[in-house]
């Protein structure tokens, strides 16, 4: 049998002096946009941050003292547009020399980033990286949102709890380098040269752009810049974090509306089936179901709106007037996503009509047992009846003549028993 | 790509054939078994741990893990072998739907992938014979591969010995490490 292929020796890649960025859409929307930068008191250029996001909550606001659970963080805002964005300085503890950038925008892409000096790093280490700062929206940005925005994240993420459900947040990361280690005169001949390489940080590499002297690879988890992007370049990949962010969410949507369907179809399977403590097991599922459904539209609304904000933003911007044309796809994406919107519009819409069919036929069902258990009560009242005139009759020794008399009585009321018995057969054999 | 069983033995490098011969251990076109991708990754991560895979190095990747994304382990060398394998049709890849998730991404044997390993009767080889001891319970039943929420296990269906697979998803609640600073990407702000 034939040898392995001799392995070729792994060139030095290394990630130089990076800066990285994770980043995700969260529900967000103009209102609590305005509502955190005034709660942080963006506007009054406070020398000293804010603590926000501790655990707990305050009882009664009528007594002065409270305590909480644990520890917030400290954002100290250092640029702002009340109703568009915030750019705050994040720190776990007000002596902490370890700060991380955290930047929200109205649209919700909400981004982590760091710069990390004098280094150079392994490909392992960047992912790390990119994994530990993916786990910090749980633990830093999160409980510092609404109740509101946490239930629809709640939703979006099909969990009882986001603030304690880390591994279910999914991310797209930027990585901006001086260099890999190596020189390569474009993306294309990096990629000749070293390929299957910067796959292992981007998740395979969908697209692969050289624009002035900078080499983009982007994938399906991140992308790199190597090299030191424009503003314009800067601007076209703020849009790349924000579209490859919601292509993650959309897939969360559409995966959740497909559990849902399923969950709902598999219901009605069950329905002809069913007794009736099943039935009202079932009713209040599709309670449950439907109160997921609403939300879910709601927060599909949200997001549609939030991806018009971002494509006008990106349509407007000098970015995409100076650099090629559908550069990064960002143009058909948005359209993708878009046309995604729709078609989940359609399917929620069928969704809540076969909702609404389902509860029809748990009542209906509902309603037969609950005549049948009726009509079977009927019958034996009925039927005592009977045993019980006859029992008299024979406890008081009737004579011929008084049996007879009992006999005439109850035939009727027995001919009436046979029809009602047939049919209750008729009706309720199932 | 069809070809002989020769051809396909030349093709194949020493990594691909252990793989294949780990999906004989846990799979069969025949018999309508198939392994999940996870599940295939946690046992390769051991078995390169016992040095089974010297051609591998850590690579961590976000993968399925159950119905949650977490960082695992994927050598890109891995990918690749797996694709050469599915490229020669002794590996079918094949998406399963499930009760709790919405599908399962999973592998199995082929026809062609079994006669094959058949033919060059790869279990009474050296990495052959390795693969199947550390895969193999004390009572000689093969270990199979569940998912607990800390670490995927190796779990003996017969006797319930366990062999953990430690290291395969990273502790991501730690600090990050090295000295930074905030960062914001510069550019038009909405």
């Amino acid at each position: 049998m034939s040898a392995a292929p001799a392995e070729k020796p792994d060139p030095d890649l290394k990630v130089l002096n990076p800066s990285i960025i994770v980043s995700q859409w969260i529900p967000m929307g103009i209102n609590n946009m305005v509502s955190l930068n005034r709660h942080l008191g963006s506007h009054k250029k406070y020398a000293a941050p804010t603590e926000f996001g501790m655990l707990g909550e305050v009882e009664s606001i009528k007594d002065a003292e409270f305590k909480m659970n644990k520890p917030g963080v400290f954002l100290y805002s250092v640029d702002f547009d009340f109703s568009n964005f915030v750019d705050a300085h994040l720190r776990c503890s007000l002596d902490s020399k370890q700060i991380v950038g955290l930047r929200v925008d109205k649209s919700g892409l909400a981004s982590f980033g760091v710069g990390i000096p004098d280094s150079s790093l392994s490909f392992d280490e960047v992912k790390i990286t990119i994994g530990k700062l993916t786990y910090r929206f749980v633990d830093y940005l999160f409980p510092m949102l609404t109740d509101v925005q946490q239930d629809m994240l709640n939703i979006l993420y099909d969990v009882e709890d986001i603030l304690k459900s880390h591994f279910t947040v999914t991310t797209y990361a930027l990585i901006i380098t001086e260099s890999l280690g190596v020189s390569a005169g474009s993306s294309k001949q990096f990629l000749e040269e070293y390929p299957l390489k910067v796959d292992a940080i981007t998740d395979w590499i969908l697209q692969d752009v050289t624009i002035d002297t900078c080499q983009v690879f982007i994938g399906m988890r991140a992308a790199i810049c190597v090299g030191n992007p424009s503003r314009e370049l800067q601007t076209a990949l703020q849009h790349v974090l924000f579209i490859k962010s919601i292509f993650n969410v959309s897939l969360n949507l559409f995966s959740l509306i497909w559990n849902l369907g399923k969950k709902l179809r598999l219901i009605n399977k069950q329905v002809p089936n069913a007794g009736y403590k099943a039935l009202k097991g079932f009713n209040f599922e599709i309670g449950k179901l439907n109160n997921e459904l609403s939300l879910l539209s709601v927060l599909d609304e949200m997001f549609q709106v939030s991806i018009r904000d971002k494509q006008e933003a990106w349509n407007n911007s000098g970015s995409k007037k100076s650099l090629p044309e559908n550069v990064f796809n960002i143009d058909r994406d948005f359209h993708d996503e878009n046309a995604k919107t729709e078609d989940r519009r359609l399917i929620l819409k069928e969704l809540t009509t076969y909702l609404e069919g389902v509860r029809d036929n748990i009542e209906q069902r509902m309603d037969l047992i609950l005549t049948k258990n009726s009509e079977y009560l009927n019958l034996i009242v009925l039927a005592l009846t009977v045993i019980t005139v006859i029992s008299v009759a024979d406890i008081f020794s009737f004579n011929l003549d008084q049996w007879a008399v009992v006999i005439l009585a109850m035939i009727p009321f027995a001919g009436a028993s046979l029809i009602y018995v047939k049919n209750y057969l008729k009706n309720f054999k199932l | 790509m069809p070809c002989t069983i020769a051809e396909l033995d030349a093709h194949l490098d020493e990594d691909q054939k252990k793989i294949l011969y780990i999906y004989a251990l846990y799979s069969s076109e025949e018999e309508l078994r198939f392994m999940q991708y996870t599940g295939m990754l946690s046992i390769c991560f051991h078995l390169m741990k016992k040095g089974i895979f010297p051609n591998y190095k850590e690579q961590l990747l976000i993968y399925d893990y159950k119905a949650d994304r977490r960082y695992l382990w994927e050598d890109k060398k891995f990918m690749n072998d797996i694709n050469v394998l599915r490229k020669y049709n002794v590996l079918i890849r094949a998406r399963a739907r499930s009760k709790e998730y919405r599908d399962v991404n999973s592998h199995q044997i082929s026809r062609f992938g079994s006669q094959y390993l058949k033919e060059c009767n790869y279990a009474s080889t050296d990495p052959g014979k390795k693969i199947l001891s550390h895969l193999k319970c004390n009572c000689g039943n093969l270990r199979r591969v569940v998912f607990e929420d800390d670490d995927p296990v190796l779990k003996c269906a017969r006797c319930g010995n366990v062999v953990n697979v430690r290291g395969f998803l990273y502790n991501l609640h730690e600090p990050l490490g090295r000295s930074h600073s905030a960062f914001f990407l510069g550019g038009d702000k909405l």
